[in-house]
Order: structure tokens, then sequence, then C-alpha cells
């Protein structure tokens, strides 16, 4: 049993070996805590992360810049609110007709990855759908304040908004660093892809501070990278929230590592009209909330990517949604029907723990 | 030709049912690793008995930045202090009306003994939610400060939640106050 070169069994042994010993020596010399911290200042939801770091002062530093990446691009795909000295998506709504803003290029960036999955959807993701959700959003908070007045908005006046979704009206100019809406009626919303493409971004970039092992779960949007304990193969165990919240207990749990979760649900924001329950992801076609299923998580590497899929799925019935998931590669999908039954994607399976 | 094709077939399955074998071991190995590691890290910790109460005067203390109502000392059976019940107040979904909710906090501060929820108009679901028993119950014997509603709440080595959208609780601001207030003025 002499060591021979040629053998490439007896290589790789060797190598796995070698490399066992140098991943024992590194979990020595730098053995890893973990650490968790929360925030309730970004994307108005509740966001945690759980890290390994060797201490406190580390992964402080890391979830700190984290925080600050979300902080900002939440401020830029502000369509409330405005803030001092930058220009954001409000201000490209405030001059609809009027003039092309200049802005940075994060907001170029979700703009352009928006057309994408404009094209993507068939129309269906739509973020030159504002003025039709601006209506929907404010009959909810009216209804919301006073239950007992709630009303659904007039199918008239939301047909009228649909007359000013038309997404060639984004004139995204990149030389100029420009956007402009050329229907003054035409208001952006980008409530369905920013959250993930936020995250998708700030998970990359987090990589450039060292953090290397981490779970962040920007309300209800899960991004895992690396593995948990920085012990390589062993996987984040996420939990996927059941629909029916009264529940009190996961659907199930999945492991997973460099890949993220986003589920799009009608059970966490929505408002009540005699007695029937009225949720947020409006469907184009018929201008009212989409009724095909409870829930839709998609698992894919890119959360941006991951949160536009999933509005697209809910907005279509479980089975077709279930024949796109099919198709495409890397991209796996659990849907929750009406009635509670889980509908999964072949691949989905295999992340499922028992 | 056939039969040899069918033997290669059927080692390159075998050493897959082996792969998979011990990867499954692995993978529990792992699974029990974790448990082991986390699982006393979020289970509840035994609360002491609150027989009774007594108003505290706090006219001296910084109660606005806290939004704090009212503090109440807690005493057990045998008039031993066991911590304070610290009203707070929060905004939830009704920009109108915020929630009133009672913390009822350890004396050092680091264990929620309890919660109460004393007045709330919120929306229809969330207001359901918060008022059903199984809701404060799941902050009971919590250690402060509570993190968030999803990851205190449930005993297991789950790392985070996937799940749709949720609006910032109110519920675990108002508690996080309290127990601010219990450490940072009282103790």
């Amino acid at each position: 049993m002499r060591l021979n070169s040629k053998n490439w069994k007896s290589r790789l042994a060797a190598g796995l070996l070698s490399g066992m010993m140098v991943l024992s020596a590194g979990g020595c010399t730098h053995p890893l805590e973990r650490f968790t911290t929360s925030f309730l200042d970004v994307f108005d939801t509740a966001s945690t992360i759980v890290g390994y770091a060797p201490d406190q002062q580390t992964f402080n530093e890391q979830s700190g810049a984290y925080h600050d990446m979300l902080e900002r691009y939440n401020q830029l795909y502000d369509i409330y609110n405005e803030y001092d000295g930058l220009s954001n998506l409000k201000t490209i709504n405030d001059n609809a007709g009027i003039a092309p803003v200049e802005v940075d290029q994060e907001i170029i960036d979700l703009l352009q990855f928006g057309k994408e999955m404009y094209e993507f959807s068939d129309g269906r993701v739509n973020i030159c759908f504002g003025s039709v959700l601006e209506i929907w959003h404010d009959y909810r908070e009216d209804g919301l304040a006073n239950p007992d007045e709630a009303e659904l908005p007039p199918q008239e006046l939301l047909e009228q908004a649909a007359e000013h979704t038309d997404i060639n009206a984004l004139i995204i100019d990149e030389q100029a660093s420009t956007v402009y809406l050329e229907d003054p009626e035409m208001r952006l919303d980008v409530g369905a892809i920013a959250k993930g493409y936020a995250v998708a971004r700030a998970t990359e970039a987090i990589a450039e501070t060292g953090m290397e092992n981490a779970a962040f779960s920007i309300g209800g949007n899960v991004s895992a990278i690396g593995w948990k304990e920085g012990k390589e193969g062993n996987p984040w165990v996420i939990g996927l929230e059941n629909p029916d919240l009264t529940a009190g207990d996961y659907l199930l749990t999945v492991s997973i590592s460099d890949l993220s979760l986003v589920t799009s649900g009608n059970y966490q924001r929505y408002y009540t009209v005699d007695g029937k329950k009225y949720h947020h992801i409006i469907d184009p076609d018929t201008l009212m909330p989409a009724n095909y299923m409870q829930a839709v998580s998609v698992l894919t590497t890119d959360s941006g990517f991951a949160d536009g899929l999933s509005t697209m799925l809910f907005l279509m019935p479980v089975e077709e949604g279930l024949e796109l998931v099919e198709e495409m590669d890397g991209v796996e999908a659990l849907w929750v029907e009406m009635d509670g039954t889980v509908v999964t994607s072949s691949g989905f399976d295999e992340y499922i723990n028992d | 030709m056939a039969t040899s094709k069918t033997k290669k077939r059927f080692s390159w399955l075998i050493s897959l049912v082996v792969m998979l074998a011990a990867s499954a071991v692995v993978i529990l190995a792992s699974d029990r690793v974790t448990a082991a590691v986390y699982g006393p890290y979020q289970e509840s910790q035994p609360v002491p008995t609150v027989a009774s109460m007594e108003e505290m005067d706090i006219s001296a203390y910084p109660v606005d930045d806290y939004q704090v109502e009212m503090v109440q000392t807690c005493l057990d059976e045998n008039g031993e202090m066991v911590g304070y019940a610290v009203d707070t107040w929060e905004y939830g979904f009704n920009s109108e009306k915020p929630i009133h909710l009672r913390s009822i906090i350890s004396a050092d501060g680091k264990l929620l003994i309890g919660i109460d929820v004393l007045e709330q108009h919120e929306t229809e679901y969330y207001g359901d939610q918060i008022s059903e028993s199984w809701y404060p119950d799941r902050f009971v014997g919590r250690l402060l400060p509570v993190l968030s509603n999803t990851e205190s709440g449930r005993g297991s080595h789950v790392d985070a939640i996937s799940g749709a959208t949720y609006t910032s609780n109110a519920v675990v601001r108002a508690i996080d106050n309290a127990s601010r207030f219990v450490t940072e003025q009282l103790g």
C-alpha cells in the first residue's frame, strides 16, 4: 500500500485528510460563538440576524454594517417618505410627468431588475402598478383604523388607475443616471421586489466584512450564508411559518446553506369588509386580491428573484406555477393551498427536515 | 454484455445507497449536536408566583422616555419582592389608539415572568391574536430582551422563520421598553 502519486484515490484521500486537518486546526484556533441581533426600523418589519463570529464586537460590526446597508436601501426605495439630501422613489413619483430625476445607481439597478421581472412574469409583477396599489393601500389603512366603516375600492376607480400602469412609460437613462415617469398619473411601487433585492445585495456585500456564516430574516424573508456554527456541512434550519398563525407552530423546517427562502402570503397584511378578508397582493387582471392559495415559498439563491417570483406564483394557479418551477433550474417552491394542502416542486422535499 | 452492464449499474447504486446512509448519519448527528447546544438557549425558564402587587411612586423617573404608565412591585406569598409589573403603551396597527401592555419582569430585569394585554384596539386579526391566551403565554419565562416574537416563543433550534411580511411587532417593543425601564432606571 505504498502511496502512488498516480493513484487518484490515494491522492484524493490524502487531500481530504489534509483538508480535514486544516479545517479542524482552524476550528481550534478560532472558536466561533453564536450571536443574535434584531431591529425594527427597516422595511416596516421585524428583522433578525443570527451569526457566528469570534467575538461580540466582530458580530456587532458585521451586523451593524448589514443593518446600515438595509437602512440605505430602505430610504432609497421608499415611496412614502422623503429624506434630507436623498432622491428616492418618492422623488421620482412626485416628478411624474414633470421632470427626470437624477438618482443613485442602486435605484437604477432595482428598476432595471423590475423591468426584467415584468418581462419574466408576463406583466404579473409590475413595479409601475403604484396607482392601483395606492388606492388599495388607502382603503386598507382606513378600513383598519375604522373597521365598522371599512369599504372596498370602487371598481371604476381601480380601472381608471389601471390605465396608468404601462411599464414603457418608465424611462431609465443609464448614461445620465435619471429616471422619468412619462405618465403624470403613474406611480412606482416596488413592494413585490425591493426588500428581497436589498437583502440580496446586502448579503452579497457583507462578505467583505468577513461575515461568512449568518442567517438574515428580514420580515420573513430569509437568506442564509455559510454554515451553522461555521461548520461546513451543517446547514441552517429555517422554519416555514404556518399560514394558520393560531396553530402556533411551523408548517415544517428546511435545512439550507447559501440559499434564500421568501414567502408571499395572504395572512399577514389584510383588512376585513363585511366579514370577508382582503389582502394586499393584487392581481393586475382583476384588480382584486388574488385567491389561488394561502401562501407560496420560493427557495433559490438570489433573494430578489425569490421575492419577485413568490409574488408572481401567488398570482397564478398552483398547477400553472408548479409547471413553471419544474422547468427552472435552481428554483424550488412550496405552496399552501386554500384548504391547507401543501404542494411542493420535485426538488423541494430534499430540503425538508423530518 | 448485458449482465456486466447491469452489474455496473448495480454497484453504482450500492455506493449511492452507502453514501446516502452516511450522509443521513452525518445530518442526524449534526442535528442532535445543535439541539443539545441550542435547545436550552430558548427554553422557557421557571417563573416565581406573583401573589400581590403594590403601586410604586414613579414621579421621579423619566417615564415618558420609556412610554411607562404605571409600575407595581410584585410580591410572592411570603411577601418577598420578586419583580415589577410595568405598564407601557405602544402603537400597533391602529395609529390612533395604542396597545396598553403589562409586562411582569424579575427584579434584575433579566426574566419575563408574564405579560397581560390590558387594552387594545387592533385590527380584527392582530387583536384576536394578542388577546388569545396562547399569545401572551409564549412570553412566559423568556429571557430578556425579547428579540422577536417568532424567535423567542418557540422552543426549537430553528434559526429563522420565513413567512409573509409581518408589521413591526408592537407587543415586543412594549416589552422591551418595560425591560429597559427596569434595568436602566430601577436596577
